[in-house]
């Protein structure tokens, strides 16, 4: 039994403290709904898991060939494919409701602004639902399809209308493929984010030379894994040096001294995704190594790690 | 039960052409059915970033004559973690999950089973023939390729009790032209009844048999290839559209998956 107390806690303003029993949480989209990692671990092992996203009504997705492997990571341009609101509640809740030790972020995303204040207000009624993560890296169909979280403008209203309805903590999760994203982040907040997760995928792209296509179906996907980590690393910095709420960092986390990296930047908790692709039981190993390396320091708790970077 | 495990190169056999056999220890203590998968990479090793799926070829259990177990795997050296594969060193270590996937299944009172293979798509068919689930039943063989130089197997497919048909696009051997070539002259001289149809193979060609036995209200039952992100179904990177419009997973609710409910494969040409 280790002596490391590697609880951490999601500190907000008008909400009840989360506490998570260790960092590690499953980043959406990479872990289904929980049920489909258990031949390789006990999903109540995690800190806590973020769902795949969820809207209205049941999505398809893009057609294949839907990823890419990269250097170093992958494109991916799923499209969202989800099983819709009503059988989310109805068919995987009980499976998450479960694990009452494990935090629950359900995440979620619109079509226009009326989609996410809807999802907001019935998600907010789910028992067992801790907090909702509001993906807001997909286009707005009612504005000529311009991305809400790449637009300050859309993106306040779209987070300040969506706030008014949502009775739990509303974790706003920030696009990478804007230019300045602690001025983002401080929008979301101003706007009312009781927390903030980042970053989202990388737009790019990739292209077969022998059939001159892109290889994506749906031409642009969302680039993940470690390629993007020093990136994520960035912009985790520079959002928790100008907010104040809890920040929850992902973007190519893969190692266990990865995830010491974003902590020290400010990080209170963390998602894993694209790594469990290639190894289903990164997450579990992570906990475990973040114990060994902090045991090792003669670290005691994981909150004197917290935010103690020094420039 | 789907496991993460260490395994080791015991073997690599070049069998002709860009194929070879990968002989790995096998670390599962679950029997693996013909047609399921393992993923694999060097272990450590992210480059390639992706694992890649593998039909197993053939498969033993730790036992006292093979202490270690095996799994075989048939490759063809098309792309950076075929090739990484076929050039690493005896006794490399790599990471394997496994075993993957729906297997094929056969009804009891079946008495024929036909395999319809195009080049590397044979893989899955010599743990198929080896197994309990076809014993005491006729074996056919369609196989299909480009050219000799991609017919893989056809002696262990004999000693399993296997007639072996070649069909090769350059006439090189056997009969020349397309394996549905081979399928259409077989259903033409008439099957009993009692007979179910298995396929793997390049799309285009399952695209075919899947419309030919379909067509013929035979049942067939298509193992599937695609770009897979992990394997095991949380990516969804790997889908297929079925009969009535949803993608499914090629990973989770396949790779063996019935023709008829596959939209593109000939589903509702039924007769």
């Amino acid at each position: 039994m280790s002596n490391v107390d590697l609880s951490t806690e999601l500190k907000f303003e008008h909400y009840p403290t989360i506490k998570l029993k260790n960092p590690i949480m499953a980043a959406s989209g990479t872990f289904g709904y929980g049920q489909d990692m258990t031949d390789f671990f006990d999903p109540a092992l995690l800190g806590g898991i973020a769902t795949k996203g969820i809207s209205l009504e049941p999505r398809e997705g893009n057609p294949p060939i839907r990823i890419c492997e990269t250097a170093s990571g992958m494109l991916n341009a799923i499209g969202l494919n989800n099983v819709g609101l009503e059988a989310f509640i109805e068919h995987k809740m009980p499976f998450i409701r479960k694990m009452d030790k494990t935090a629950c972020l359900v995440n979620f995303y619109g079509n226009c602004i009326e989609d996410y204040v809807t999802l907001a207000g019935k998600l907010s009624e789910v028992d067992g639902v801790d907090a909702l993560e509001m993906n807001i890296s997909c286009p707005n169909v009612k504005e000529g399809g311009i991305v809400f979280g790449s637009d300050p403008v859309i993106m306040k209203e779209v987070v300040s209308a969506t706030r008014a309805n949502c009775k739990k903590p509303l974790i706003v999760k920030l696009s990478p493929n804007v230019t300045n994203i602690a001025q983002m982040a401080n929008v979301a907040v101003d706007a009312g984010a009781d927390g903030l997760s980042l970053i989202n995928t990388l737009t790019g792209m990739a292209i077969d030379i022998n059939t001159k296509r892109p290889v994506l179906a749906n031409v642009i996907g969302g680039l993940s894994g470690p390629a993007i980590k020093p990136i994520a690393l960035r912009m985790t910095h520079e959002v928790c040096k100008s907010v104040d709420v809890p920040v929850i960092a992902m973007g190519g986390i893969s190692t266990p001294t990865d995830a010491l990296e974003f902590m020290l930047a400010g990080a209170v908790a963390l998602q894993v995704g694209t790594a469990s692709f290639t190894n289903p039981n990164a997450m579990t190993e992570m906990i475990t190594g973040i114990e060994n390396i902090l045991e090792e320091k003669n670290i005691a708790t994981l909150k004197e790690w917290i935010g103690t970077l020094d420039v | 039960m789907m496991e993460k495990q260490i395994t080791r190169i015991l073997d690599r056999i070049n069998t002709g052409g860009d194929y070879y056999v990968l002989i790995l220890e096998n670390p599962f203590d679950t029997e693996i059915e013909p047609g399921q998968f393992v993923m694999i990479s060097l272990a450590g090793i992210s480059d390639p970033f992706l694992k890649r799926p593998y039909s197993i070829y053939r498969s033993f259990l730790k036992s006292d004559e093979k202490p270690a177990g095996e799994i075989h795997l048939l490759i063809k050296k098309v792309g950076v973690g075929s090739r990484q594969m076929g050039e690493v060193s005896i006794g490399s270590k790599l990471d394997i999950i496994g075993p993957l996937g729906k297997p094929f299944t056969v009804k009891q009172e079946t008495k024929h089973v036909i395999f319809v293979a195009g080049g590397v798509g044979i893989a899955p068919f010599i743990e198929f023939a080896a197994s309990k689930i076809v014993e005491g039943k006729k074996k056919t063989m369609l196989m299909g390729s480009r050219s000799e130089a991609d017919i893989q197997a056809v002696e262990e497919l004999e000693s399993l009790g296997v007639e072996v048909r070649i069909a090769t696009e350059d006439g090189s051997v056997g009969t020349k032209g397309r394996v549905t070539v081979l399928l259409d002259n077989i259903i033409e001289d008439g099957l009993d009844p009692a007979t179910e149809i298995y396929s793997c193979g390049p799309e285009p060609m399952m695209k075919a048999v899947g419309k030919i036995t379909n067509k013929n209200n035979l049942p067939c039952q298509l193992s599937l290839e695609a770009y897979m992100g992990c394997g095991f179904g949380v990516c969804l990177g790997c889908v297929v559209k079925d009969k009535d419009g949803h993608y499914i997973r090629v990973c989770k609710e396949g790779p063996v998956i019935n023709a008829n409910e596959l939209a593109d494969f000939g589903a509702g040409e039924e007769n």
